[in-house]
């Protein structure tokens, strides 16, 4: 079994994206067709609800604040 | 192509290669630019699509590139410094391995629209302007509708919820007027039944 670090999977997709972009093609935005299965999608639905819970955004009039982005937690 | 021979000239520009998290690293590099068409007095660009929905579930979906409304020159003008080449519609940067996809200058979504955009705060001096939360829904639920984009009903729930969480309203009457011209009323019902 070979094994490849995270580091070096990043830099050769960083390069591949660059290399297809430099020739016209563009990683197209995909869309789920296919439905997904209930538990699933109710998995997703919670990890973005508890995101919205331990990053709790506010509101001063027309301005949004956004905890995650500020978080010091690595970067 | 349109090619330059810059490297990256801006200290800022550089701490962004610096940034692991792509969620930050994109919404990061809009509040720059934001800066930057500031600095030059221009209208500040407009995130939508993608993005705008990364930025407001703070990652929890997340996208590939920048879509962006913005004064094409203005735009043009601060990315060649910035170091990015131009393929289409596409401007991208390499070393950055940021892509933007320039979606035109102003919102399709009307003058109503462009009053509701939000002002986003990501962290101290870093500012972006926002597709309003109402209009991203719609967004969503024209996706699901129309192009069978099976999982913009479930984001457009939990753009329902952030509302909820900012103890914002979320203002029906428009997203009804807006549900009408986009031919999506009984999207607009199931998810304003939930």
């Amino acid at each position: 079994m070979s094994r490849i670090s995270y580091e070096c999977l990043k830099e050769i997709a960083k390069k591949t994206k660059a290399k297809l972009a430099r020739e016209g093609f563009f990683i197209k935005k995909t869309q789920r067709i296919i439905p997904r299965e209930a538990e699933k999608e109710e998995m997703l639905y919670q990890m973005a609800i508890n995101r919205l819970k331990k990053y709790p955004p506010y509101k001063k009039g027309k301005t949004i604040f956004l905890p995650y982005f500020s978080r010091k937690d690595g970067n | 192509m349109l090619k330059n021979n810059y490297n990256i000239p801006v200290k800022e520009i550089q701490e962004i290669a610096k940034i692991e998290d792509p969620v930050k690293k994109r919404a990061t590099f809009v509040a720059f630019l934001t800066r930057e068409f500031k600095r030059r007095g221009a209208k500040e660009p407009v995130v939508v699509g993608g993005l705008a929905l990364e930025i407001y579930t703070q990652g929890s979906y997340t996208t590939g590139d920048i879509d962006l409304k913005s004064e094409k020159e203005i735009l043009e003008e601060i990315l060649i410094k910035w170091g990015f080449n131009k393929k289409g519609r596409v401007w991208f940067n390499e070393n950055l391995d940021i892509y933007i996809d320039w979606l035109g200058s102003s919102l399709e979504e009307g003058i109503e629209a462009e009053k509701r955009l939000n002002t986003v705060i990501i962290d101290k001096d870093l500012e972006l302007k926002v597709i309003s939360i109402e209009d991203l829904i719609i967004d969503r639920l024209k996706a699901y509708k129309w192009w069978k984009d099976r999982d913009g009903f479930m984001w457009a729930r939990i753009l329902c919820e952030i509302k909820k969480s900012l103890d914002d309203h979320l203002d029906k009457d428009y997203l009804k007027t807006r549900a009408k011209e986009e031919k999506i009323e009984d999207v607009i019902g199931k998810l304003l039944k939930e």
